[in-house]
Formats: structure tokens, C-alpha cells, sequence
């Protein structure tokens, strides 16, 4: 689990469990070659 | 002379036309919808915040412009929104005990864009709360019931404006799409709801869950209705940002029927795997049907599928958490568990992992524009399943490890992380008369697009003409 720089509060259970079950989906995403893509202009459509 | 019951099933373009011919009032169409929302609303929870004397007054002042000829596009005509819309006159919770209280003093642009042409508003629609979740089991407002089976979900998290269309308690609804919020229950209700382009209708005045991913949009009986009400509500707003300055054509021109020769792009994997069979069968005799209709089945492929769900959830999840911090900083204990968790993870994620994501983004909306040279529509079923039972929503649904519950956005995220639009329409029902839903998404800003095709497989499958019974 990350560490968290501003972490006032500790996650509950429900919280822990969905920021495992990111965690976990993201590995997929690190496997990703981006090449020379840049990050998406966020406000457009394709 | 139409009973109250034949006038609550009208359909929006009917009730227009037939409020400015003066064969109804729109007194008499809101005094009988009103009717229905109070016979019905404890049993489905479908409304939040209801405005019946409100709504008999504007209807008296729209039966007047009537009679001094102002033609207006929904002119007298009782419809709702989602309880995520800021309305000036009537509170605005986003379902949650957090906003119980809060009330926006201003309209949203679109909510604006309703009243401007006339439209009747009865009252604002329950929601999972925030619309961060897709069951609009809501702890503070009820669980909002599906119209076909009251032991089962409406899907969310527009459940109350897809439960409100289905039973009839108004004509049209305003939602809004972050993850499939329109398309998911509009699919388990059996109507139909458009998640449009990103940027073609104006965000101002709804409340935010993913600022780069929130669509709002239209729900109604039929794709008719959505093309009358999305021509209502689109177009470029200077408060919004995020809004395109891209012209809005007469959508409703856009449906004549005829389909032939359009190329229907079909996903070769992901979407057509893992579903409940019914489903299935219903939107592969879909696909024949399109293709009666003479449009041509084009095998697509989407590489990018595999990571869309991460993408997703690295962009919506910091976002979410972005606008809610404050919030939570303050009202942490208000919010229902689900969501609560859901807003707290975004908290503890990786900035590199976001930008990750928003790179996969770009390669993603790169693999959409190559598919779309070939295709002018991707066709795909909304929801792997029929709407679920409550008490199975947390249980596997085909006795791997998805639960139903997590199944429910499994085809509609990917088009809001590429922003394109993408209608949901009734496709066919279960042997148990549950409906099943059909995704039709389009170029960006090819709404018209989308809307034939939907139109011309309606009028020729007729699923719209089914009813609950309730």
C-alpha cells in the first residue's frame, strides 16, 4: 500500500479494500508502453 | 378523451405535439403524472425531492403560452433530473446526507435549457450517492426498485431517472455518465438514456465526481425523445470549461429509418465475452437485425480494452477524491461506506500512476480514431447481465470471482475515458421479463449518427412498447 503524505485519517475497511483492488488492476497499466504518447488533453474528446 | 392512465404513457414527442395542438393540457398531463408519482414513489423510491405545486403552477403558465401560440420545444410537458443538477427552487442533496440541506440557489445550464423551452419540472431523481456507484442502493434516500422486478436494482447511478421513465412518472430525465451511470440503467430498465461527446453538454451546475470523465445527458421512452431532448439541452456554455463550441444540429432530422449500408463495428473481443446468455442471444439477434436493416457488421479491433479499467480508475478515482476532500475532512461520518471507501482510496494512489493512465488515455483515443475510419458505429451490449437482485449484488454471478455488482460497467467505462457518445436502447427481454440493453457508440460529436441507428432498430424491433406492469 502507498505510503500517504497527508494521511490525517486512517482508510476504513471499505477503503483499503478498493485501494487494494486499484493496486492490484494497475499492474496491468505498468505493462503499458506509452512511447512518445503524451498524457491526453483531459477536457477534449477524441 | 385519453384517460390519466393513457396520458402518463404518451411518449414525449407525443405529449408536444399533442399539448400544442391543445388536445391536452399540460395541466392535465402534470396533475396525472403527479398522480402517479405519489401512487408509486414510496414503493421504487425513484424521486428525492418531489414539486407537484410547483409543477401545477408552471404547467397553468405553460397552458397559457399555449393559448397565445408560443411554440416551444417541450412546452408543458412534466419531466425530471437527477438529484446531482442544481436547481434554483428545489434542494440538491446528490443523494447524500452530506448536501440533505443544500440548497444551490441557481439552475444548472441544462436544467436552465429545460425551462427556457417550456419543459414542466416534478421533482429531482434519487441517485447512488455522488453517482459514484452503479446500484443506486441508497442509504439515505431508499433503494431505488426496478419497475420490472422490485426485488432487483434500477442500476445507477441514475437509477431514479431510468426507474421514473419505465413506470411513467414523466416523460423525459436529465442523468449523468461517469462510468455508465446512463447507459447501466437505462439497460436493467428497459429504456432508453444517451450518454453524449464529451463537452457537448454543459457540466455548470452539476455536481462533479470526475471532472474529465462526468457526461450528462438524456433518458426517455424512446430514442425520439432523447434526440428531442438532447437537441434541448446541448450546445456551448462559457461557464463550462470543459464545453465544445461545436454546432447542434436538429437531431430529430437525423432519424429517417434507413440504415443501409452503415458500418457496424463489432468489438472481436471483451464485449462479447462472459454473458449471461440471455443476454447473449439477445445481442447477437440484435446484430442480425441491424444487419436486415441493411448495415454491414465490420469485425473491429480495440487492443486497449485490456487496460481500460486501470485507466479508469487511476483518473476518476484522485479526481473524485479531489473534489470530495473537504468533505470528508468535515462530514466524513455522513457518507454511506461504499462510497466513503471508494473516495478514500483515491487518496492513496501514485501521481505517476495517473499519468500513466492519461497516456494510456492518448493511445487509447488514437485506437478509436483508426476504428472509426472503418466503422461509423461500434455495437456492443451495455450490461453483461440483466438487472440483479438486490440481496445477490456482493455474490459471484456466474460462479467465477466478478460479482454482479462489478459487472455492471464492464462495457460502458471505456467511452467515457475516449469521451465518444453511446446510446443504450432495449434490445429484448429475459423469459423472466427483465430487459436487456444495446450499446450503439459513435465518432465524436456524431450523436445524429448514433441516434439513426438506434432509431431504425427500435421502430423495427418495437421493445419500446412493452410496459411494467406495476
Amino acid at each position: 500500500m502507498p505510503n500517504q503524505s497527508d494521511s490525517h485519517n486512517e482508510l476504513t475497511p471499505e477503503g483499503a479494500a478498493v485501494l487494494k483492488e486499484i493496486i492490484e488492476e494497475t499492474k496491468s497499466l505498468r505493462e503499458i508502453d506509452p512511447g512518445e504518447a503524451p498524457p491526453a488533453a483531459v477536457f477534449e474528446a477524441e | 378523451m385519453l384517460s390519466d392512465a393513457d396520458l402518463t404513457q404518451l411518449t414525449l414527442a407525443r405529449a408536444v405535439n399533442l399539448i400544442a395542438n391543445r388536445e391536452v393540457s399540460s395541466a392535465e398531463l402534470s396533475l396525472a403524472v403527479c398522480e402517479r408519482i405519489r401512487q408509486l414513489n414510496d414503493r421504487v423510491r425513484a424521486f428525492i425531492t418531489i414539486s407537484l405545486e410547483d409543477a401545477i403552477l408552471r404547467a397553468a403558465i405553460a397552458d397559457n403560452d399555449v393559448a397565445n401560440e408560443n411554440r416551444l420545444p417541450l412546452l408543458g410537458v412534466p419531466v425530471s433530473v437527477k438529484d446531482l443538477y442544481d436547481t434554483s427552487l428545489m434542494r440538491t442533496t446528490a443523494g447524500s446526507k452530506v448536501f440533505e440541506n443544500r440548497m444551490p440557489g441557481r439552475d444548472a445550464t441544462a436544467v436552465k435549457r429545460l425551462d427556457r423551452a417550456g419543459a414542466v419540472l416534478v421533482g429531482k431523481t434519487n441517485l447512488h450517492e455522488f453517482a459514484f456507484g452503479l446500484t443506486s442502493v441508497n442509504p439515505h434516500y431508499g433503494t431505488v426498485r426496478n419497475p420490472w422486478d422490485a426485488e432487483r436494482i434500477a442500476g445507477g447511478s441514475s437509477g431514479g431517472s431510468a426507474c421514473a421513465i419505465a413506470l411513467r412518472m414523466g416523460f423525459g430525465s436529465l442523468g449523468s455518465d461517469t462510468g455508465g451511470s446512463i447507459r447501466i440503467p437505462a439497460s436493467l430498465c428497459g429504456i432508453v438514456g444517451l450518454k453524449p461527446t464529451y463537452g457537448r453538454i454543459s457540466v455548470h451546475g452539476v455536481i462533479p465526481l470526475c471532472w474529465s470523465m462526468d457526461h450528462p445527458g438524456p433518458m426517455a421512452q424512446t430514442v425520439e425523445d432523447v434526440a428531442i431532448l438532447l437537441g434541448v439541452i446541448a450546445g456551448h456554455d462559457p461557464k463550462d470549461p470543459c464545453s465544445r463550441n461545436v454546432p447542434v444540429p436538429r437531431y430529430t432530422d437525423a432519424l429517417t429509418g434507413s440504415i443501409k449500408g452503415v458500418r457496424v463495428g463489432v468489438p472481436k473481443t471483451y464485449f462479447y465475452e462472459r454473458l449471461a446468455p440471455e443476454v447473449d442471444s439477445a445481442v447477437r439477434a440484435a446484430l442480425k437485425g441491424l444487419e436486415k436493416l441493411g448495415a454491414h457488421l465490420i469485425p473491429v479491433e480495440l487492443p486497449y480494452l485490456k487496460v481500460h479499467r486501470a485507466v479508469w480508475l487511476q483518473i476518476a478515482s484522485p479526481e473524485a477524491y479531489s473534489f470530495h476532500e473537504p468533505l470528508l475532512k468535515a462530514h466524513a461520518a455522513l457518507y454511506g461506506a461504499d462510497v466513503r471507501g471508494r473516495l478514500e482510496a483515491g487518496r492513496g494512489l501514485f501521481s505517476i500512476d495517473y499519468v500513466r493512465a492519461q497516456r494510456t488515455r492518448t493511445l487509447m483515443k488514437q485506437e478509436c480514431r483508426k476504428v472509426f475510419e472503418s466503422v461509423d458505429v461500434i455495437v456492443t451490449p451495455t450490461a453483461p447481465i440483466p438487472a440483479p437482485r438486490i440481496d445477490d449484488l456482493h455474490k459471484p454471478w456466474d460462479g467465477g470471482t466478478e460479482t454482479a455488482a462489478a459487472s455492471l460497467a464492464r462495457f460502458t467505462r471505456y467511452f467515457n475515458v475516449v469521451g465518444l457518445p453511446a446510446i443504450s436502447i432495449p434490445c429484448g427481454f429475459t423469459a423472466s421479463g427483465l430487459p436487456i440493453g444495446l450499446q450503439i457508440a459513435g465518432k465524436a460529436f456524431a450523436e445524429s449518427t448514433v441516434l439513426r441507428v438506434a432509431h431504425a432498430y427500435e421502430q423495427e424491433a418495437k421493445w419500446f412498447e412493452r410496459a411494467p406492469a406495476m
